[in-house]
């Protein structure tokens, strides 16, 4: 069986430069199979989760939810589509490179995108051009050490055990503030994640389930579009 | 593995693989419009956003705003590193330190 489509070298050095981000992506793996077995997951469960939805945040946020006991099939979908929804726009970017590829290769490459894959595809496209071999090869490494540390994690915590009752319910909050400050960057992100937040705040105190994030994303679309606009006609 | 979980996983692939698939698909001719791009953007930045604020502010879904809520210290601790040292496992690792020193002490 051959895993690249065109050129192996190409291939390997997308597998070579992805290496680097996983010095960040295991700790964030295994952290995310150990929150799944606490929750309650069954190792065998956690495999097809990392398999299947290959989203280090939609299984935070899906773990979330069923340890609070609110795991309801349509919020459940409606929180992952939302905490994805920007591989929409990182696929967008890509899919003049990929919209033309035979079926299998495109269906490989949309599967297995993620911020990492993307980050040093754009890179690679700077410097030398696109490679479908070369984003193949970054998607195979952050597939297989996701699942790898997903399973770590899992066979983690029989060494560990109640790591909830401990008081570790707030690591998957950690997980998030370390996902979202540095993004804040700029000041109309700032604005954007201030309003969200007083929108999550009164949303998570007057509505019920997980309606606050629709809510908060919401305001953070008209806030972000409206300062955008705003300083473009300043400008 | 439970069937309802099983259930749950799949729901959970598909909505993660419609946003996967969704722009080389349906866009395919057309392109992403610029509007829509415009306001995708956004989207990371509110979810997150309305994850964390939630968990520290009204971790029982009433507003706490008082010392006596451990979830709001430790998250002003994690947001302070995270914000510092701009490093995954440092946020983590000290931020459930200190909510874990947070429960030790009582809270």
């Amino acid at each position: 069986m051959r895993l690249y489509y065109q050129s192996r070298t190409d291939f390997l050095a997308g597998c070579r430069d992805c290496l680097p981000l996983m010095v960040g992506g295991v700790p964030f793996g295994i952290m995310c199979g150990v929150m799944a077995a606490s929750a309650g997951f069954t190792p065998m469960e956690v495999l097809l989760m990392s398999l299947l939805v290959f989203s280090g945040t939609s299984q935070y946020v899906a773990i979330m939810m069923f340890q609070s006991g609110n795991a309801l099939l349509g919020s459940l979908f409606l929180n992952v589509l939302l905490v994805n929804l920007h591989n929409l726009l990182l696929m967008a970017s890509l899919s003049p490179y990929i919209a033309n590829l035979p079926g299998l290769v495109r269906n490989l490459l949309c599967f297995g995108i993620s911020d990492g894959t993307y980050a040093i595809t754009m890179n690679r496209i700077r410097q030398f051009g696109y490679s479908a071999d070369y984003q193949l090869g970054a998607s195979a490494v952050q597939y297989v050490f996701w699942t790898a540390a997903n399973m770590a994690g899992v066979f983690l915590i029989n060494h560990v055990p109640n790591l909830l009752s401990w008081g570790l319910d707030f690591t998957i909050t950690a997980v998030f503030i370390a996902i979202l400050i540095p993004q804040l960057c700029d000041r109309i992100t700032l604005c954007v994640s201030l309003a969200a937040t007083v929108a999550a705040v009164l949303g998570a105190c007057y509505l019920s389930g997980k309606w606050y994030i629709l809510l908060a994303c919401g305001t953070a679309v008209i806030t972000g579009v409206v300062l955008e606009g705003r300083m473009k006609n300043e400008t | 593995m439970r069937p309802e979980i099983v259930v749950l996983i799949i729901v959970m692939a598909m909505a993660a693989l419609f946003t996967r698939f969704a722009s080389v698909i349906l866009l395919r001719r057309t392109g992403m419009p610029a509007a829509l791009q415009r306001c995708l953007k956004w989207v990371p930045v509110g979810v997150f956003s309305a994850l964390v604020a939630s968990a520290i502010f009204s971790p029982k879904g009433v507003l706490n705003l008082s010392f006596q809520n451990p979830y709001l210290l430790a998250g002003i601790v994690a947001i302070f590193l995270a914000w510092q040292f701009r490093n995954f496992v440092v946020t983590v690792g000290l931020g459930t330190i200190a909510m874990l020193l947070l429960r030790a002490g009582g809270l």
